[in-house]
């Protein structure tokens, strides 16, 4: 046993381990959670780290399509396909996203370390099985996107460890000072909201009834940036959000962002940058006055200085050093832990204790 | 000051009320921080006319106006095909004197002509107002809805928002052309405005453009207000005026000659012989 441990210590060290991102299939669908962990790992593997894609079926659809031709080429392994060989030792990762609750559960027993990687607050309680937590489930360290979310999460499980690394939002996603056309980028959870606010819209503000709006949820992202550059306006409701990817995107694009704020309100949402509303219903009085103003020339300018201010932020440089820093982190906080074992067990008298991997 | 390569035509067939919106039809131009190079100012040859301009006082624009005389007629096709002969610059709009620009006009007009150099036509998302100044609606804009020029996929149809194109225009013709900047060569090219389509010259003007495939955009800004049916303006005659007045027949026919007459890039006679 401790030769083992002491064997895996060793391959942290020589970086010849594995680290997997169990990741959902959205069958095609453009989602920023799922490209997150594309970024984690593209960058894990440029810092010479095996890091993977773990997909649940042999039929997964990779999500080049959406986010880029790279993203296809990174290593991908099926659990089905793999199914008996699946082998992995103390010296491994697998990282799990929030949504997984049931399979912290069914992975308790894999001698490798397990990371909740928690990009939404909301899913959190879903799938984990009642009475249960994460740390009694054996995981006592998570990833997350903002200082907000870590302290929420640590409220719900005290005893785990939590560590930020920020969404990026790609360089792509630049202000190239088009002409704005009269159309509106909608995105809403849920589609409902997105029919009321349009249909509610055009009844009540008929002379506005040529303004196009488009859902964007099917866009790639790449193309996405190019129509948040020439659009007016975004709207954006999605009351679970943890981050808010569209809206800062839209105001890396230099459009405006009208939003109701969520439950967990984002930590770049100023009272200055966006259109921020507590009321739904306010939404298609906003953007009729937004539209008046936008077809009269007539700027905001403090919104608009404020949206130049989010420029500079969640930029693909500032996410590579911060998955650096937390990995090793991580990878170091595996190797005490370990370093701990493997003195427990060299001690005689300790060999009652229970071995913790 | 920014030059904006851009001259505006107010062609002046009537002094009926000319004292009270001339004035207003000017300031609108100066109000604007991008000015036009030079306004013409184009009349008929008529006396009453050529006195009330002789004896204006333009201020400070008087070194900016040129007047354009035109002898022909006094009909609105001419008196600005005669202008745009005279235009110096690469672009033209025309400004009925009733009407006014938006101070964020011609700014808008120089940024959309940098920014989509092969664009022929610039309409302004126009404000239609009554001879009481109040608000009636607005034209141009339905340029800007989905579907309304159709794209064989759904990006295509994106992509065309702002655009017209025929079938659109064969479907819905009511557009404004006063206010626009046109190209100058454009407008040479094709024969300029119609005066034998009667009502229908602006629709048959368009109809014609978009056949012979330039092209039609819509600026998403309010750049002009428009009067609609003020006393004794052309449409106003074309509906009220006993020597001029158009039954509703006749009014159907001018619109169906548009659609046959868009092939010709000259003004062909026509007689409507029907009742």
């Amino acid at each position: 046993m401790i030769e083992k441990l002491k064997e895996s210590l060793n391959k942290i060290e020589n970086k010849d381990f594995q680290i997997m991102f169990l990741t959902p299939d959205l069958k095609g669908t453009p989602r920023a959670s799922v490209a997150e962990i594309y970024y984690h790992v593209k960058e894990l593997i440029k810092l010479g780290y095996n890091a993977s894609i773990l997909h649940e079926n042999n039929e997964y659809t990779k999500v080049g399509a959406w986010l880029g031709e790279e993203y296809d080429n990174l290593p991908h392994s099926s659990i089905q396909e793999i199914g008996g060989t699946f082998k992995v030792g103390p010296q491994d990762f697998l990282i799990i996203p929030e949504l997984f609750g049931n399979v912290i559960q069914q992975t308790q027993k894999l001698p490798c370390k397990r990371v909740i990687f928690a990009q939404s607050y909301d899913y959190i309680l879903d799938m984990l099985p009642p009475g249960t937590n994460w740390t009694s489930l054996g995981v006592n360290t998570f990833i997350t996107t903002s200082e907000t979310i870590k302290q929420e999460i640590n409220k719900l499980f005290p005893a785990t460890t939590g560590h930020i690394i920020s969404p990026q939002i790609p360089s792509y996603f630049s202000n190239k000072n088009s002409l704005k056309k009269p159309i509106i980028a909608i995105m809403c959870r849920d589609d409902r909201t997105t029919s009321k606010i349009v249909k509610t819209f055009y009844l009540k503000y008929p002379l506005y009834s040529f303004i196009t709006f488009r859902d964007i949820k099917q866009i790639p992202r790449e193309e996405l940036s190019e129509v948040l550059n020439d659009y007016f306006l975004s709207v954006w409701v999605d009351e679970t959000s943890s981050f808010g990817t569209f809206p800062v995107e839209s105001m890396k694009c230099g459009t405006p962002v009208i939003g109701k704020v969520p439950m967990i309100q984002p930590e770049w949402i100023s009272e200055k940058n966006g259109i921020w509303l507590f009321d739904e219903l306010q939404i298609p009085e906003a953007i009729a006055i937004f539209s008046k103003n936008f077809f009269e020339d007539v700027e905001d300018t403090d919104l608009l200085n404020e949206i130049k201010g989010m420029e500079n932020k969640y930029t693909e440089e500032e996410q590579s050093k911060q998955i650096k820093d937390v990995y090793t982190k991580i990878f170091n906080e595996r190797k005490e832990e370990l370093k701990t074992n493997i003195s427990r067990l060299s001690e005689p008298n300790n060999l009652e204790q229970p071995i913790v991997l | 000051m920014e030059k904006s390569n851009i001259s505006v035509i107010i062609p002046i067939h009537t002094v009926i009320d000319l004292d009270q919106y001339l004035p207003k039809a000017l300031e609108s131009v100066t109000k604007n921080t991008v000015q036009p190079d030079e306004i013409l100012i184009v009349r008929c040859a008529c006396p009453e006319v050529t006195e009330f301009l002789s004896g204006y006082d333009f201020g400070d624009m008087k070194k900016k106006i040129r007047i354009v005389e035109t002898k022909k007629t006094k009909e609105f096709a001419h008196m600005v095909n005669s202008a745009v002969e005279e235009v110096k610059t690469d672009y033209f709009s025309i400004l009925e004197f009733d009407d006014e620009y938006s101070s964020i006009w011609f700014k808008n007009a120089v940024k959309y002509i940098k920014a989509y150099p092969d664009v022929d036509v610039f309409l302004s998302h126009v404000i239609d107002v009554n001879e009481k100044n109040e608000f009636v609606g607005t034209t141009n804009e339905v340029t800007w809805s989905l579907g309304f020029v159709q794209g064989m996929t759904p990006e295509e149809s994106f992509s065309n928002l702002g655009f017209l194109d025929l079938e659109a225009l064969k479907t819905f013709p009511n557009f404004q052309l006063s206010g626009a900047v046109i190209k100058k060569a454009t407008f040479e090219d094709i024969g300029g405005i119609k005066n034998n389509v009667k009502l229908s010259f602006v629709y048959e003007f368009l109809l014609r453009m978009t056949y012979n495939g330039y092209k039609v955009m819509t600026i998403p800004k309010s750049g002009y207000k428009h009067m609609n049916m003020r006393p004794y303006s052309l449409f106003w005659r074309y509906r009220n005026d006993d020597r001029y007045k158009l039954s509703q027949n006749e009014g159907k026919f001018w619109m169906q000659t548009a659609m046959k007459e868009y092939f010709f890039n000259f003004d062909r006679e026509i007689k409507y012989e029907g009742n």
